[in-house]
This record gives structure tokens, sequence and C-alpha cells, in this order.
């Protein structure tokens, strides 16, 4: 039965004025009735006293009236003198006595009977003054001597009672003494019963539920945060138990959100021990290291993620020192790919153990980012520098050729003016043409226009970085571009050459519905043109097996907001450095004269600066080459 | 080509050399040819003599080739115009359109041969016969 404290407060509190009543109230109680009873014995007391004096007194008036009797002779006063003074105490017990009517009666009869007496008395001794011896005295005597044995009866039985009224009141008093012993042992019994019942109910209500609540905490400081203590009274135990299930309950709030804050965390979180153990793995660590926490926990760090088994004695001596240690862009090569990690350990220390939070961050695609930046940046700046470049070289380059054909002009005999003039200072101009072709001059102007032109196309392709198109945008079919770029590439006449574009496999692998892009439809034809032809002329170094044709596979892929183009070759593909310099201006693997290197990096600006895409490549040695380009769908604005 | 055909050429390039060169080439072709370094020169040529077609370069000191071909067409409406720029990325303002500048007028620097800028100011001034 659960008792609420309260309910045994109550209850105690009832139990204390049981007991202040029974151990105050029936004492005061029998102490005013004793009181009574005292007063009637004291009074009964003073009466015996008093009836004494009253027989003395009646003793000394009898001896006195003897006397006179003997000696018949007025010898009155005396008498009368005792028997008043008899008569004012009666009276006086009579007053004292107004409860005692018995008493009251017989002290008035035996003052009746006095004043008889005395008047008697009174009567004898007038009598005997006159004749001492007549027959009047006698008879008096004889009625004095009669109401004298009357009264002293009387005063007999009245001291009789008084004795008995004395006799009376003791014993009850005594009795009454003996009852209230009595109630007072069963009251301190009945207190002592009522104290027991009280201590029990107390123990009821305070114990037990203290001894729920000492299990509670324990259960809590032993983690198990679900607990609840089962009081519900409205008591200060009740309350006790419900800010004890509020604060579990905060506690198991707190601890949910910290986990779920560890959890929300988008890197690998663990903590380890000193010995490098786990600890404590958020949802992403549980994730990419494949681990339950169950399965992690005491395992080492290295043991559950590989990569850290280099670091090993660098991850101790970091929980050891209690240093914090950052290794930024850790890099990582898994299933081939090249992986970047912020490996950052953050050393603690408890009063039981020292240990380090690590925290592992993929950085992989901001690395990425960075380098797509640096390389966007560089390529920039030089297409800048090549379009402010070209311009002040146009005009020297103009000059040269102009006056380079204003030689070959002037040479030439086509020219009637040459002629006149000629003519004018006597010289024969066939001759000079004809020396002009033996020394090989004539030959040198034309490779001087060669040069010129060479240059001048060079410059034309470096302010294709810069150039503001005026081609208009329009929603095209980047599968009929791609299309397109193979049939042209197919029909290269230089491309046939070397290689023959048609032994290539194309194998397209068209998104259906991939929505139309807003795009210049000449650029992206030629950066497609320009991706597949360097893709043809690689391939034609790469020595292929039976089994493995030279193939270019044409992807599309509608990405979020982006359309994305892959064309992947299984050329001879490139090394590392090759690919990061690939978009350089100027840069070139091909021999001398096959290429101004230019053709790519005006792809590069065509889709990253005029179209607002991306492009990059990924390449393995022998394996091939691919080249990812996105486009935003909804075009730029222009 | 006959001579009564030919139209007076104006070359306005700040380069002497350049210059030099499209003047020698027009000459020895018997252009009747002027020359003027800027703008503002130009403009002073052609108070003083006759000019049919202008070969105007954009970057030159002082008013630029833009500026000229407007100040010189408001005051000699019949004049045509020939661009012959260092800039890929020139494009033709509205004002010149209107004035009847098109893209085929437009001759980047350096060109290939001058006989192309020769036939283009053969062309524009007299647009039947300008392909022969």
């Amino acid at each position: 039965m659960q008792i609420s404290f309260q309910n045994a407060r109550r209850t105690s509190l009832g139990i204390m004025i049981v007991l202040i009543v029974s151990v105050c109230i029936i004492p005061l109680f029998l102490y005013s009735h004793i009181a009574g009873h005292l007063q009637s014995f004291l009074i009964s007391l003073s009466n015996v006293d008093k009836s004494m004096e009253i027989m003395n007194l009646f003793h000394n008036a009898r001896e006195d009236f003897d006397g006179m009797v003997n000696c018949r002779c007025n010898q009155v006063e005396p008498v009368n003198d005792k028997m008043n003074k008899i008569i004012t105490i009666s009276n006086s017990i009579i007053e004292k006595n107004l409860n005692n009517t018995r008493l009251q009666e017989k002290a008035s009869l035996f003052i009746k009977s006095t004043t008889k007496f005395r008047n008697v008395v009174q009567y004898y001794a007038e009598e005997i003054e006159v004749d001492p011896n007549c027959d009047n005295a006698d008879q008096m005597e004889k009625l004095a001597i009669e109401t004298k044995n009357e009264s002293m009866e009387i005063l007999a039985s009245f001291v009789r009672d008084c004795n008995e009224d004395v006799r009376f009141y003791i014993s009850l008093i005594s009795d009454e003494l003996n009852i209230g012993e009595l109630l007072s042992v069963i009251a301190l019994s009945m207190g002592i019963f009522l104290g027991l019942i009280a201590a029990i109910l107390m123990t009821k209500a305070l114990a037990i539920p203290l001894e729920k609540l000492i299990q509670g905490t324990r259960k809590i400081a032993e983690g198990d945060l679900n607990h609840r203590v089962q009081i519900n009274t409205k008591d200060e135990i009740g309350h006790l138990s419900h800010s004890f299930n509020n604060m579990a309950q905060k506690l198991l709030l707190a601890g949910e959100q910290l986990r779920s804050i560890v959890d929300s965390m988008p890197f690998m979180l663990l903590c380890v021990n000193s010995k490098g153990e786990i600890s404590l793995m958020n949802k992403v660590a549980h994730k990419k290291t494949g681990y339950s926490n169950a399965d992690a926990i005491n395992k080492k760090l290295w043991e559950i993620i590989p990569y850290f088994k280099p670091e090993k004695e660098n991850v101790l001596a970091t929980i050891n020192k209690g240093k914090l240690s950052i290794n930024r862009r850790y890099n990582v090569i898994s299933e081939g790919r090249n992986l970047y990690f912020d490996i950052t350990l953050y050393p603690y220390r408890t009063s039981m153990d020292k240990g380090a939070v690590v925290l592992i961050q993929n950085v992989s695609r901001s690395v990425h980012m960075e380098e797509m930046m640096i390389q966007s940046e560089k390529m920039m700046s030089v297409g800048g520098l090549a379009a402010g470049m070209a311009h002040e070289i146009n005009n020297p380059l103009g000059i040269i050729m102009g006056l380079t054909q204003t030689i070959i002009r002037r040479f030439s005999l086509d020219l009637k003016k040459n002629k006149i003039v000629a003519d004018a200072i006597d010289l024969d101009l066939n001759k000079v043409e004809g020396y002009m072709r033996e020394r090989d001059i004539i030959k040198s102007l034309d490779g001087i226009m060669d040069a010129g032109n060479r240059a001048a196309k060079i410059v034309r392709d470096m302010l294709e970085f810069s150039r503001k198109s005026e081609s208009v945008r329009a929603k095209c079919s980047l599968h009929n571009l791609l299309d397109k770029a193979v049939e042209l590439a197919s029909n290269d006449y230089d491309l046939k050459k070397k290689f023959d574009f048609r032994a290539i496999h194309i194998k397209k692998r068209y998104q259906e519905d991939l929505p139309l892009i807003n795009v210049i439809e000449t650029e992206i034809e030629q950066v497609f043109l320009n991706l597949l032809r360097n893709a043809a002329q690689a391939m034609a170094d790469k020595d292929y097996t039976e089994e493995e044709r030279p193939t270019i596979a044409l992807q599309t892929m509608k990405k979020g907001n982006l359309v994305q183009v892959k064309i992947e070759d299984n050329g001879p593909g490139m090394d590392k450095t090759t690919c990061k310099r690939i978009f350089e201006p100027f840069f070139t693997t091909k021999d001398v004269g096959k290429g101004t290197g230019l053709g790519l990096s005006v792809s590069y600006f065509i889709i990253t600066n005029t179209h607002k895409g991306d492009i990059f490549v990924e390449s393995t040695p022998d394996i091939g080459t691919k080249f990812i380009i996105h486009l935003p769908i909804d075009g730029v604005p222009e | 080509m006959t001579e009564s055909k030919l139209p007076n050429v104006l070359i306005i390039d700040d380069e002497p050399n350049l210059n030099q060169a499209l003047h020698d080439a027009f000459e020895d072709y018997d252009f009747e040819v002027y020359s003027a370094l800027s703008g503002e020169l130009g403009l002073f040529q052609l108070e003083e003599n006759k000019i049919d077609v202008c070969i105007v370069d954009m970057r030159l000191p002082g008013m630029t080739g833009n500026e000229f071909i407007i100040a010189a067409h408001s005051t000699h409406p019949h004049l045509k115009f020939i661009i012959h720029t260092g800039s890929t990325d020139y494009s033709i303002p509205q004002k010149l359109r209107r004035i009847g500048v098109e893209k085929e007028h437009i001759f980047i620097k350096p060109v290939k041969s001058l006989s192309e800028l020769i036939n283009a100011v053969i062309k524009i001034y007299n647009p039947m016969n300008g392909s022969e």
C-alpha cells in the first residue's frame, strides 16, 4: 500500500493531538474534579475541628451547669457565655456547609436544642436565685438535664457525621486518584501504540519512496536515462520525484540533443581514448566506415579507418601531448580516386583518461573546386594578356605584311606602273625579276608573308578568349550538335591523312528528353569538334588489340539545372602533369606545327566564359581520357 | 577596271608605315589616294579633296574612327566607309549601321592580302562591278 507522506504527517499530527489531550486534558479534568472534593474534604475537616470545639465548650458549659446545680446558686453567666459561642460556631458551620443539607439540618437542630438548654438554664438560674429549694427548681433541673442530654446526643451525632464526612471524602479522593492513575496508564499506552502506528506510517510514507528515489538515481547514474521513478503522491516526496523525473527527462533530452548535434555534423566525428580506441562515433562515421557502434567500440582508430595506419604514432603523440593537430589535405587514394581529407585531432583530458576528438572532413570537392578556380584564374589572366597582346601585335604585323606586299608588288612585272618607273631610269625590270628569282628573294618575301599569316592566325585564335561573340544564342539540341561534330570529324581531311575517324566506334548514350539549351550553336559545335579531333589524334598513337576497339563514348545527362556531356575515349590517356596543363594556351603535346595549343584553351573559354559552364578532364594513362562538360540549362543572360 | 570608275580613297591610320603601305597599294593600282594620320586631319582632307571611300582605323589619337565616320557622313553623305581595325571584338554601333556600315565592310588587321581591301573599296563604290 502506498501512503503519502502528507497523509502520514496528517495522521501523526492527529495522534499528537490525541496524546496531548489524553496527557493534559484528562488530568486537568481529574484535577478539577478532585479539587472540588478536596474543598469539601477541607470543609469537613474544619467541621470536625469546630464540632470538637463545640464539644469542649459544651462539656465546660455542662460542668458549669453541674456546679450551678450543686450549689444552687445563680452562676448563669459562664454557661450563657459558652452557649452563645456554641451557637455562633454552629451558625458558621451552617454558613460554610451550604451544600451539605444533612449537616445543616443537624446543626440547626443542635442550635435549637442548645438554645432551649440555654433558655432552660437561664430560667433555672432565675428560679434558684429566688428560692434555691423550691419545687420548681427540681423540675427545672430535670428539664435542663434532659435538654442537655438531648443536645449532647445531637452533638454526638453531629460529630459522628462530621467524622463520617471526612472519611467519605478521603475514600472518594483516594478512589479518584486511583482512577486518574489508571487513566494515565491507559493514555500512556495508547500514546505508545499510536506513536508506533505513526512511526510505521512515516516509514511507509518516507522510507519506501526514498528507497525508490535512491534506486532511480543509481539507475540514472548507470546511464539508464529512460528510467523514471513511479511516485505520484502530491506531497514533498511526490514533488521531489516529479522534479527528479523532470531532471532525468532533461538529461535524456540534453543527451539526445547532443547526440543529434553530433550526428548532424556533415563530417566524420569520432572520440578515441589514450590508446586510440573508439569510444564514440557519429552517423557519418558509421556510414563511411561501415562499423556500427557496438562493432567499433574499443577497436583502434586505425583498424576502423585504414588510412590512419601510417598516422598511428602521430595520433598517439597528439593525445599524449594534448596538442591540437590539424592535417590538411591528407591525400588518400581510394578505389582509384584521389580523395583529400582535413583531419583534425582535438585532444581532451578528463580526470579518468586522456583522449581526442577526431574530425575527418572530406574536402576532395573543395580541393577540386579550388584547383578549378586556380585554373580558371590562370586562364583568365592568360586570356586577358593574350587579348591585349594581340591588339598590339596586329598593327606591326599589318605593317610587316603590308610593306612586304608593297615590295613584292613593286617588283612585279604585272604592274604597269613598275614598268613605267623602270623605263624612266632605264632599268630592265625583267632582269631584276630574274635576279630576284635566282636569289630566292621572292621566295623569302613569300616566306615573310606566310609567317605573317601564321602569326596573324595565332593572334586571331588568341583573340577568341576575349571576343564578344555577335552570334545569337538559340535553344539547341546538344544531341544534334554532337552528331554534327561527329559528321564534321569524319570528313576532316587533315584527320583522314593520319587516322580515319570512321575507324573509331562511336558509342552514343544520349538521355532521352534532354532539354534544349540556350547556346551559341557554332561555338559549342567547335568545342565538340575540338574534343573529337583531339581524341582521334591521340588514339592514333595507341596500338589496339583485337578485343579493344578504338571507341569514343558520347554521353548526355540532365543533372539538376545542368546538362552534362561526357566525351570519353579509350586512347593512350595522359599523365597528371599533362592533365593539369591541358587547357593552358600554347600547351600542346602535338608535334611542332601540328597544333597551336589553342584549341582546348578556346574550348575552355567558350564553355566557362561565354556559356558559364564547366569543363574538366579526367585521364588515366593507357585507359583513356574523358572530358566532362556542364552547361546550365537556362543559359546565361546576354 | 577602267580609270574613270576608280573612286578616290582616303586612308585614315595613325600608323605611318601601315598608312604608307595601303597608300602605295592603292596608288600602284591607279587610285587617287589621300592619307591622314588622325580623324581630325581626315576631316580636313575631306574639305580639300573630292573623296569617295574612306578606309578608317578605329583606334586613333583624338577622335575615334566611329566619331570620324559620323562627322564625315554628316557633311558628306555620299561617302562610303571601310573599317580596318586591329580589334576582333569590334561590333558596329547602331549609328553606323544606319549610315550603311555592314559586317562585310569590316576588315580585321592584318588582312591576308591588301587586294582584299582594294576589292572591297571597288565593290562599295560601285556595287554592280565590285566582284571584278
